[in-house]
């Protein structure tokens, strides 16, 4: 069976943030959720300075710790690798965010819009 | 026939940059001699020079290097040296249009603009033609052709459609303002009808302000627009245009222009309505149709289409012909379907024609392509051609041309200008130049003693897209979006925290916004990440963005000989409140 996981070559990126809105578009995550966000990080002091970027999203981990405490099985690994979310089985109970170690878990409990608060 | 004697462009080169040895650099710039030294021997390293790869059968050489000039350095004055500079290196190791050597070095031509290759044409001394506007007594433009001036100023950037964004655009608003001491040139008109399609120059020139009152003096502006924004504010006429989403055009994908050396296919793709146009919005095509209609130039209207005016391919060629009826009426679906036919026919060489239906359900279309098409080097080779480096000759005759014309027209206030017409760049003072501009203006050099200059942050700084929430929130991310980005021990000396609010004023303004610290920044730079300052734009202009146009002169001594100048002001800064957690 086919096994899906996650690879980011760090060499490679150059900080665009492109894949950070292109996930917030197609999946149309509120303002201030990102999926995939993408760490802008700088290191060393004047003139010996490098930039780092990290894209932060679910690696969809061997082991998920955010499986480990989902209390109702909400968050499961799948058999093809990916670690899926029943949203029906979810109580909201914010676990996963915090055991999350790539910062990939976001929870909203409240509605808010992009322009003003209402929908467009 | 006599003999002449001479020595190769490469010994003059070695002659020419002997005196500047990285010692010498060193005590013009912060980089250690030693720094220079090494990076060069990188350098060398990573070309691995004699190194070769295949592509399609032919044998290139590869050459992984290239130099790559951050924003700043290539306009205005000292860009001619940069850029010299960057393409020497390149040529150097042999990495010029090869593989590897592609990034940022590539060569650009414009005529014709789907195909670079086509341009690579033998001229009468061997190089490759240039279609230069003339500097010979007979031809040269004595009289200016346009606003900007750039057929009589500038001759590298020819005489076509581009030039203007190559060249001087900003000569244009400057001189609708003051002309230049001495000049006999005629003084600009204002433009009886302005139009104004999918810009906002308003915000992007430097001296916003004074550009903002000088277009508010135009007798009548025409601007299509789906947005209010600061120039189509100023519209007598706002003719409302769907936006991309909502209209129906082709456009080509993959294929290499002069940057995107990493495409195996070319094509073109459908752009067709997500939803419905909104309120009184028309497709762009039906919006072009009827003003041909009614100005009553629907016939050079039609044929400018069937010559490829739709942007793809003409409408008839050797072998096909979906031309439309000159004298006809056409709706923008036949317009398009027509120009579907068209582009299929020609990119797969007559073997199928594909009409709008198709696109509609298969949204775009594409053909192989080789890579050979990345590089210009193996067409060069072919027509017996080589690169006009180190030596630049021509440009030299051509800035002497120039001088022997102005002067003859009693014009000496391109003096300076003409000083980078040379084969082989000298160093000169270029932020003396900043200094000097400050002095004349009647300003004191010590009262602004750090340098603003604007960064770009890709697709999310400029254009409508400042105005989506969804690229805002993600241009949060990029370090330093949210204000002014200066280093950190300088905003120490200044009493500035992170996320302070500072004033940074030039000597014609000021702008204002959160501070960032950080330490990959000069101790005397400060850098704003984009640089306009909306006021109009819904969204955009209640984010309070600091904007370097708002403060940065437009002066004609801080053009450089290719009319452009640099996004770089000098400046004080204080700060104005503590951060608001
Ligand atoms: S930010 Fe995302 S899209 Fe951009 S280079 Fe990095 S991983 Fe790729
Ligand atoms: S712990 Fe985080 S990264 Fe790993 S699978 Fe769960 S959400 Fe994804």
């Amino acid at each position: 069976m086919t096994r899906y996981v996650t690879t980011i070559d760090l060499r490679r990126c150059v900080g665009c943030q492109t894949c950070t809105a292109a996930c917030k578009h197609a999946n149309a995550t509120p303002p201030g959720i990102q999926w995939r966000r993408v760490l802008d990080l700088e290191t060393g002091e004047f003139p010996d300075v490098r930039r780092t970027f990290l894209p932060m999203a679910c690696m969809h981990c061997g082991n998920p710790p955010c499986e480990e405490v989902c209390p109702t099985k909400a968050t499961t690994k799948r058999a093809d690798g990916l670690v899926a979310i029943d949203y029906d089985l979810c109580i909201g109970c914010a676990n996963c965010v915090m055991a999350c170690p790539y910062d990939a878990r976001s929870i909203v409990h409240a509605s808010h819009y992009a322009y003003g608060d209402q929908p467009l | 026939m006599g003999s002449v004697e001479g020595v190769t462009a490469f010994t003059r080169l070695v002659e020419h940059i002997e005196k500047y040895s990285p010692e010498w650099a060193e005590g013009i710039c912060d980089v250690p001699a030693a720094n220079i030294r090494r990076i060069a021997h990188e350098y060398l390293e990573a070309a691995s020079v004699g190194a070769t790869t295949v592509i399609d059968g032919v044998t290139l050489p590869l050459r992984p290097v290239a130099v790559i000039l951050g924003k700043s350095v290539n306009n205005g004055w000292g860009a001619f040296e940069c850029c010299w500079a960057r393409t020497m290196l390149a040529v150097l190791v042999g990495a010029l249009e090869n593989p590897g050597g592609t990034l940022g070095t590539t060569v650009r031509l414009n005529r014709p603009h789907d195909n670079r290759h086509k341009s690579v044409l033998p001229g009468e001394d061997g190089f490759m033609a240039q279609k230069f506007n003339a500097t010979d007594k007979a031809n040269w433009a004595v009289k200016p052709t346009g606003r900007n001036m750039h057929k009589t100023l500038v001759p590298i950037v020819g005489n076509t459609a581009w030039s203007q964004a190559l060249g001087p655009t900003q000569l244009a608003w400057m001189f609708q303002r003051e002309q230049p001491a001495g000049s006999n040139m005629p003084q600009p008109t204002l433009p009886d009808v302005w139009f104004i399609y999918r810009t906002n120059p308003a915000i992007s020139f430097w001296e916003t302000q004074t550009l903002v009152k000088t277009i508010a003096t135009f007798p009548f502006t025409v601007a299509f627009a789906y947005t209010v924004d600061e120039t189509n504010y100023m519209a007598d006429l706002l003719l409302p245009e769907a936006t991309d989403l909502e209209s129906v055009q082709m456009i080509r994908v993959g294929g290499t222009k002069f940057m995107e050396q990493f495409w195996d296919h070319k094509g073109v793709a459908l752009r067709q309505p997500a939803v419905a146009a909104q309120g009184d919005t028309r497709d762009f095509t039906w919006i072009t149709n009827e003003l041909a209609r009614r100005t009553g130039l629907l016939e050079q209207y039609n044929e400018a289409i069937n010559r490829g005016a739709a942007g793809v391919s003409p409408l008839k060629g050797a072998n096909y012909d979906f031309s439309l009826d000159p004298k006809g009426e056409h709706a923008p679906e036949v317009v398009w379907d027509a120009v579907c036919r068209a582009a299929t026919t020609v990119l797969s060489e007559g073997r199928e024609t594909l009409d709008l239906s198709w696109f509609k359900e298969h949204g775009f279309y594409t053909v192989p392509m080789s890579r050979l098409e990345w590089y210009l080097s193996p067409t060069m080779e072919k027509q017996g051609l080589r690169y006009e480096l180190p030596y630049q000759e021509r440009l030299l005759r051509v800035g002497r041309e120039l001088r022997n014309r102005l002067h003859e027209n009693k014009m000496a206030w391109w003096d300076e200008q003409l000083s980078e017409y040379a084969a082989l760049p000298e160093w000169h003072d270029v932020p003396g130049r900043w200094d000097a501009a400050l002095v004349n203006a009647g300003a004191k050099v010590e009262d602004f003693p750090l340098w603003l200059l604007a960064s770009k942050s890709m697709q999310y700084h400029a254009g409508g897209n400042v105005g989506i929430e969804l690229m805002r929130e993600v241009s949060q991310n990029i370090r330093g979006h949210a204000g002014v980005i200066m280093n950190a021990k300088t905003a120490a000396r200044y009493g500035i925290a992170d996320g302070d609010r500072i004033e940074v004023r030039s000597h014609i303004g000021a702008t204002y916004g959160a501070a960032v610290l950080a330490q990959g920044i000069r101790p005397d730079t400060l850098v704003i990440l984009g640089q306009f300052d909306h006021w109009a734009q819904p969204y955009a202009k209640d984010l309070d963005m600091p904007s370097l146009n708002t403060i940065a002169p437009m002066s004609l001594e801080l053009t450089d000989a290719t009319g452009s100048g640099a996004d770089i002001v000098k400046v004080q800064v204080r700060k104005i409140a503590e951060a608001t957690a």
